[in-house]
């Protein structure tokens, strides 16, 4: 499903070169809950962005459904985003200015999909996620949980095969972070998707099928 | 998608009122000064009643005796050169000769109105023409109608009076066979037209009156040279816009076929202008070429230094949009597209700018108009007597908003393109981390 080979990133400026990733050989199966751990700064987010082809490797390759995306143009990479990944971030990163419904709706937007077809499709993972009654809340009047639970439903409004979250429960109380694994875990079991998920959280990691150890920059487990 | 831009602009503007304030009010103002030129040129060019052919209005004015030692003398045209060359012409619908208000009073003077018997002597705006004049200006008549070929020709003393001096004179505008004296010479009232405003000068006068009935301007000399150049500027009707080539051609031939028939001198014509070249022409007095360049770049000018301003702003407002930009390229928006959104919703925004904009240069050109729309030269000639009233039509019509809303549009592109491009090029995880300078 993702197949990460001999990746490395290099953040250079004219002073200082930053190794955030070096030689890391990874794949991912099908239908896994892979989980990524590590201290803060040893390249997790790093990783899970490049897997996001939201950056790129300074060398290796990323190939993710037998697809490497490595010589991928910035429309290429656009097209591939929108219909094999789904985001969720630790900061929910809704837009604040359109409602729920619309923040849902915003993948199906860069396809061709029609209004009622991106409606429908939105009101479906909306119920999913329990938020049927606030599709016309906008984001500030919700709670951090069902900010989340939002920022999932609109990862996988387009049916993504692969869900990356990073740290999705880092900005929420145990309690809604507790409701929000359960959807994730919920996603992973009933729908099939394939989720890889950075977390500090020792006993969501646990939970995962599977967890993988960072230290600066290197995969040490 | 445009309706989700719509909505989501609204809703940027309602959660920014303060931005959204300084912006439309700034838009506004910006655009208010190239909307005042945009509505001056309008009104100078589009047709308007009387001057209801403009698009396919040509003049030839200038023109130029030149004898055999090579002494010149230009005027306009004469009776002679009308007769025998432009009359004839076969290529034009209509054709008119006049002699406007202001030459017309350098060649008899002030002119004044008044009954037979009557104590009030109204100086008035004289202009003298044929028939061919009420075929391309179309005057809304009152009463009556306008003097005909055989009036002119029969050098008959008929007068057309404006709604103006009609009530001034006889305090009604059913006047039609009523008598006026005219500097003192009868002339039999035949139409009453509704006043005109001076902002169409070329149908602007309060009495108009068949030219053959002044004998100062009716008389064909037996010189060569007075009879072939003199005060008459030539008024022609194109079938359509695209026949002033084959015009040119023919005017060309006429003038040259002339010259044969001249001994002691040849004519020497300034090319045939279309009504826009000739306001162009009239505006600086040089080549309209030149003029048109020059507003041209006044108009750049005008929307440039407003667009940089704007600029700023739009800066400072993208910038905070940078981690939406993000989220959208993560879940698959290209650059082009967000670009599109980016330009869509800063035009909705300039929108209602432009729309205040807009009455706002309709309050300018109301209260400029006298300095705008009329010539400073033939206000102080007319000692600021000229009608300059604007009409609603004038002002608000299809082609002012359509020039309105291609200003917004230009002035959009120029204020929004580089901040909303240079956004785009924050790559995706700073987008998303907010780390972008």
């Amino acid at each position: 499903m993702i197949k990460l080979t001999n990746l490395e990133k290099i953040y250079r400026t004219k002073e200082i070169e930053t190794v955030a990733l070096e030689n890391v050989n990874l794949e991912v199966r099908n239908g896994e809950f892979l989980s990524i751990m590590g201290p803060s700064g040893c390249g997790k987010s790093t990783l899970l962005n490049i897997m996001g082809l939201l950056d790129a490797p300074t060398s290796g390759t990323v190939e993710i459904n037998g697809v490497n995306t490595v010589n991928m143009n910035d429309k290429e990479l656009a097209a591939f985003r929108n219909k094999q990944l789904g985001f969720v971030f630790q900061s929910f990163h809704l837009i604040n200015s359109l409602n729920v419904l619309d923040n849902v709706e915003l993948p199906l937007l860069y396809r061709k999909v029609s209004a009622s077809e991106r409606r429908k499709a939105a009101e479906a993972v909306l119920e999913k996620v329990g938020l049927s009654h606030r599709i016309r809340h906008f984001p500030t009047q919700l709670s951090g949980g069902q900010c989340q639970r939002v920022a999932i439903a609109r990862a996988i409004v387009g049916n993504p095969d692969i869900i990356l979250a990073d740290e999705p429960t880092g900005n929420l109380d145990s309690k809604m972070g507790i409701e929000v694994m359960e959807l994730l875990h919920q996603l992973n079991k009933e729908d099939g998707r394939t989720i890889v998920m950075v977390t500090h959280n020792e006993q969501q990691a646990q939970q995962t099928s599977r967890t993988i150890r960072f230290f600066d920059g290197r995969q040490v487990q | 998608m445009y309706k989700l831009y719509f909505r989501q602009a609204w809703q940027l503007m309602e959660r920014n009122r303060f931005f959204s304030t300084v912006y439309i009010i700034g838009t506004g103002l910006a655009i208010s000064m190239v909307m005042v030129m945009a509505v001056v040129y309008h009104i100078r060019t589009a047709n308007i009643a009387p001057e209801v052919h403009r698009d396919r209005m040509c003049y030839l004015n200038g023109l130029s005796y030149v004898q055999s030692n090579m002494s010149r003398s230009s005027y306009s045209y004469g009776l002679r050169t009308i007769k025998e060359c432009i009359y004839p012409m076969t290529t034009p619908e209509a054709v008119a000769i006049k002699v406007d208000p202001l030459p017309l009073r350098y060649i008899i003077g002030d002119s004044y109105a008044r009954l037979q018997g009557g104590d009030i002597s109204p100086k008035v705006n004289l202009m003298a023409t044929d028939d061919g004049f009420w075929q391309i200006f179309r005057y809304r008549f009152l009463a009556g109608k306008p003097f005909d070929k055989a009036a002119v020709s029969s050098s008959l003393s008929r007068v057309v009076v404006n709604e103006k001096t009609a009530r001034m004179l006889f305090g009604k505008t059913d006047v039609v066979n009523e008598t006026i004296l005219l500097n003192d010479v009868e002339y039999s009232v035949c139409g009453v037209v509704a006043d005109v405003s001076a902002v169409t000068p070329d149908a602007y006068a309060d009495v108009w009156v068949p030219y053959s009935s002044l004998p100062a301007l009716s008389e064909l000399s037996s010189i060569e040279q007075r009879a072939s150049i003199g005060p008459f500027s030539v008024c022609i009707l194109l079938r359509n816009p695209g026949d002033m080539k084959a015009f040119r051609d023919e005017w060309q031939r006429q003038i040259k076929q002339y010259n044969t028939m001249l001994v002691d001198g040849q004519l020497e014509g300034t090319e045939p202008l279309l009504y826009f070249q000739n306001m162009l022409y009239s505006l600086f007095m040089q080549d309209w070429k030149k003029t048109f360049f020059m507003l041209l770049i006044i108009l750049l000018l005008f929307l440039l230094v407003p667009a940089l301003n704007l600029s700023g702003l739009n800066t400072f407002h993208i910038h905070d949009r940078i981690p939406e930009l993000g989220v959208r390229r993560a879940f698959g928006a290209r650059k082009g597209t967000l670009l599109m959104q980016l330009l869509t919703e800063n035009l909705l925004l300039m929108l209602p700018g432009g729309f205040a904009g807009l009455l706002f240069s309709y309050l300018l050109v109301w209260l400029l108009r006298g300095l705008l729309l009329g010539s400073f030269v033939t206000m102080m000639l007319s000692g600021g007597t000229m009608d300059m009233s604007l009409s609603l039509p004038m002002l608000i019509n299809m082609q002012v908003f359509g020039y309105a809303f291609m200003i917004c549009l230009v002035l959009n592109l120029l204020s929004s393109i580089v901040p909303a491009f240079r956004a785009l090029q924050v790559s995706i995880t700073d987008a998303l981390t907010n780390t972008a300078n």
